[in-house]
């Protein structure tokens, strides 16, 4: 019985590899078409400022003594359904897709009061769904769930739900404005925030962006290998930590709610050494740092801002920030397709981190008039006739 | 710390991997964008003309591209023809004759589609740019060939 599965997956494998299996009436077996615009992509990001003094006004600042705070992220983004639909004359083409998104961040602030370093996590699992309706419009949901934990602290487990609705508007290709609503943490607490955003410049240009909430940035593409950006953005959010150093007395909760954000104004240059592959590192000053605590029982019926029982505004600091962007697959042409780089541009953050996930670098390069090319470059295009 | 620097090592170490095994994009990317930006300086298309008929424009090169990606896969593109039967040679001959009939039909079923997004005079300019652009790409091999 053994040797037979054996002899079957042979025969299989002689079958397939010999193109027996091939349809008989058709001598050219056309290829799959690529089914998704957007590549998988699998993205990691460090990040990680200096030491600061915290003020001594009060208990828990004098208890903690310093900050300092390391960041790592690792996540995904897949492409799960793409559908193209046409109009009734099949001359508009336009598009849904629906992606998966995932990540993990592990955060750990440093006390210097506190002996023992607390390593906060944040998991998420999510979808996004992006609507190209063809001529100039895309309508973009986010729906990402997370839980937060203390690692080591079981009982920390929480879960919350960041979210984002935006209607893109190309107008043309150097100008676009985008409207929404964000569910988002990443103001070191729960807020509801209006979305707004404009675009001047061409996405595979030179362009400056602003979007709120996620940054104001101007990019510089270098030739087809490196982009840079000048940026500003804001980075934090609301992390369980487990209240084992007795941070908060009143009300005995074991566990609290950690927030931090900061405000990232740096440089970035991203490489993009071959099509699968980019990484980038950045860095700069980091403004209006702010963490708090915020109590579990003292919040427990409140769904608006979270109130905390300590605050504290930090002096800046010198960040430093780099990643790595794995891209898989085949994908659909977007060459001069300005709807499809607005999408491609509105999945390329995660807006649970407000990390930047590379999609847009997913966006064609312009190559240069005069290059150099090779006869087996160019086999499919030209006929011997051409030559005449 | 130390955990830091592991990542640090273990990211070093990708970098490295990933940009020695580097192909900067692939060949078809790399005449597509060619091709894309001399054909848009050759053609000057109004906002809702470039909205419309570039991802018609992507999805019928995607198809052509297909359809000889197949040919070429089916058909090894240094085999010897002295060595092949007759049968086989036919088989060759035969599908290279229907990569033609396929290429045509995709051809016919876009100029209907670019028909409805384009004035038909840009349509002419466009196909006339695909010409011009092939012999820039002939000028520029030969003038490789001839160094």
């Amino acid at each position: 019985m053994r040797y037979a599965k054996i002899l079957y997956l042979l025969i299989g494998f002689v079958f397939f590899y010999t193109k027996l299996l091939a349809f008989k009436d058709d001598s050219l077996m056309v290829k799959k078409q690529a089914k998704h615009y957007f590549h998988t992509l699998v993205y990691t990001d460090f990040y990680s400022a200096g030491k600061r003094d915290l003020s001594d006004i009060n208990f828990v600042g004098k208890k903690l003594k310093s900050y300092q705070v390391n960041q790592f992220v690792f996540g995904f983004n897949v492409p799960l359904f793409t559908k193209d639909y046409y109009n009734r004359d099949s001359s508009v083409i336009s598009n849904f897709h629906l992606l998966l998104t995932g990540s993990y961040l592990s955060i750990t602030p440093k006390f210097s009061g506190i002996a023992k370093d607390h390593h906060l996590s944040r998991t998420s699992l999510g979808v996004r769904a992006i609507y190209n309706m063809g001529r100039r419009s895309i309508l973009y949901a986010e729906f990402s769930p997370f839980m937060t934990q203390d690692n080591g602290y079981s009982y920390t487990k929480r879960s919350r739900i960041a979210s984002a609705l935006i209607y893109n508007f190309t107008v043309n290709k150097y100008f676009s404005f985008r409207l929404g609503y964000a569910r988002s943490f990443i103001y070191g607490n729960r807020f509801n925030l209006p979305y707004i955003g404009i675009r001047v410049g061409k996405l595979d240009g030179v362009n400056f962006s602003v979007q709120f909430p996620r940054g104001i940035s101007f990019n510089v593409p270098i030739g087809k290998y490196v982009k840079t950006s000048l940026y500003t953005k804001p980075q934090g959010g609301v992390y369980s930590i487990a209240n084992s150093d007795s941070l908060y007395y009143l009300n005995n909760d074991k566990s609290l709610n950690f927030g931090r954000y900061e405000f990232l104004g740096g440089t970035r240059i991203d490489v993009l050494p071959s099509r699968f592959f980019s990484f980038y590192v950045s860095g700069g000053l980091t403004t209006q740092n702010s963490i708090k605590l915020f109590s579990e029982s003292y919040n427990r019926r409140n769904n608006n801002q979270l109130n905390s029982f300590y605050s504290e505004k930090i002096a800046g600091s010198v960040f430093m920030n780099f990643g790595l962007v794995f891209k898989f697959g085949k994908v659909k042409s977007t060459f001069n397709n300005y709807n499809m780089y607005n999408a491609l541009d509105l999945n390329s953050t995660d807006i649970g981190n407000n990390v930047n996930t590379g999609s847009n670098q997913q966006i064609p390069a312009k190559e240069k008039k005069n290059q150099r090319v090779t006869p087996s470059e160019v086999q499919d295009l030209i006929e011997t006739q051409d030559f005449y | 710390m130390k955990q830091v620097n592991k990542y640090i090592y273990i990211c070093l170490f990708c970098i490295f991997a990933l940009s020695a095994m580097a192909q900067p994009g692939t060949k078809r990317d790399k005449i597509e964008a060619l091709r894309v930006s001399f054909i848009s300086s050759k053609v000057s298309l109004t906002t809702q003309e470039n909205q419309m008929f570039w991802p018609l424009y992507n999805e019928y090169n995607d198809k052509a591209d297909n359809i000889k990606k197949s040919f070429r896969q089916q058909f090894v593109k240094d085999v010897d023809f002295n060595t092949l039967s007759d049968k086989e040679a036919e088989a060759y001959l035969i599908a290279e004759l229907l990569v033609k009939q396929k290429e045509y039909e995709l051809s016919k079923e876009y100029y209907e589609k670019f028909k409805k997004v384009l004035p038909i005079k840009k349509i002419a300019l466009i196909k006339r740019a695909e010409e011009d652009f092939k012999k820039e790409l002939i000028k520029n091999i030969k003038g490789n060939s001839s160094e």
